[in-house]
């Protein structure tokens, strides 16, 4: 077992452990706690395989932005610890979802059967960088260029960039929804 | 630093099942929103390992458009959920019934 492989199959345990904590636990702050430790993993996780950029902005994102985000929200509400739903208690619901998990992993089983059957060995390769051709519209010369952030700036800025533009208006958006619906009605509103 | 796809595979395909889990069995809306945001980890990760198995990068760039509309749904999520808290004094999707009654 190579170094990859323990790193891997650590940060494995580390992602389904802490979602398992997220989903389980019955105080919602120490459920955010393990949410925080989720991206991390994950972000540890895309470093492993090689998208240093990603993993800096997961960190970034999630970690810095969104769970603030959640953990004010928790703040503002007064929570309480709630008792975990009994599953067995409600037998339609339960039945419902043995039935989703077992048509969920036929599913897999037979979409994964064919993949395997095809050809070669399988593996992502952490250390292969990307690298495009990029053409210098001033001089008119084309150049390569390597790297996670390069090639991706590069990607984003030529390729997606009406996509962007379109995402900026979307959190536009989202800030214009959010203050809309958290707002006290105001009587003196002119 | 090689890794088999299928495990990443799995290891998403595990993650998606427990933030299904989350939702459907959580009542605390708070949580539910978080199992959403597990759920769509897991698809960025299958995002990127596809990406880093094609060499293809246009899966990372869809990966920073799923991050953008993951932080807009958080936020619009967490502005419904405070202004469920100032009308029913409870954020348990149980006691939200107004349209039942």
């Amino acid at each position: 077992m190579n170094i990859p492989e323990i790193l891997f199959y650590s940060f494995t345990f580390i992602l389904v452990g802490s979602a398992f904590g997220v989903v389980f636990h019955r105080n919602p702050v120490k459920s955010a706690m393990f949410l925080v430790l989720f991206f991390v993993g994950l972000a540890a996780m895309y470093a492993l395989i090689g998208a240093e950029f990603m993993a800096t902005l997961q960190v970034l994102v999630y970690v810095g932005a969104i769970m603030v985000l959640f953990l004010f929200v928790i703040m503002l509400i007064s929570v309480r610890e709630e008792a975990l739903l009994n599953m067995g208690g409600n037998a339609g619901r339960t039945v419902i979802i043995a039935v989703l998990v077992l048509a969920f992993s036929l599913q897999f089983w037979v979409l994964l059967g064919g993949f395997m059957k095809s050809q070669g060995e399988h593996v992502v390769n952490g250390a292969a960088p990307y690298s495009t051709e990029v053409m210098n519209y001033t001089t008119g010369e084309k150049l390569l260029i390597k790297g996670n952030a390069e090639v991706i700036s590069y990607t984003l800025f030529e390729k997606y960039l009406l996509p962007f533009e379109l995402i900026s208006l979307v959190l536009l958006v989202a800030v214009l929804g959010g203050i809309l619906l958290t707002k006290h009605k105001r009587e003196t509103l002119q | 630093m090689e890794i088999e796809i299928i495990r990443i595979i799995f290891l998403t395909v595990v993650l998606f099942s427990i933030g299904i889990l989350g939702v459907l069995t959580r009542r605390n809306i708070i949580v539910m929103i978080m199992s959403v945001e597990i759920m769509l980890n897991s698809v960025n990760l299958l995002f990127i390992a596809f990406s880093r198995y094609f060499q293809d990068l246009n899966g990372e760039v869809m990966v920073l458009f799923v991050m953008a509309i993951a932080a807009a749904e958080a936020a619009v999520g967490l502005a419904i959920v405070i202004a469920l808290h100032r009308n029913y004094h409870s954020i348990d999707t149980m006691d939200i019934k107004a349209l039942k009654e």
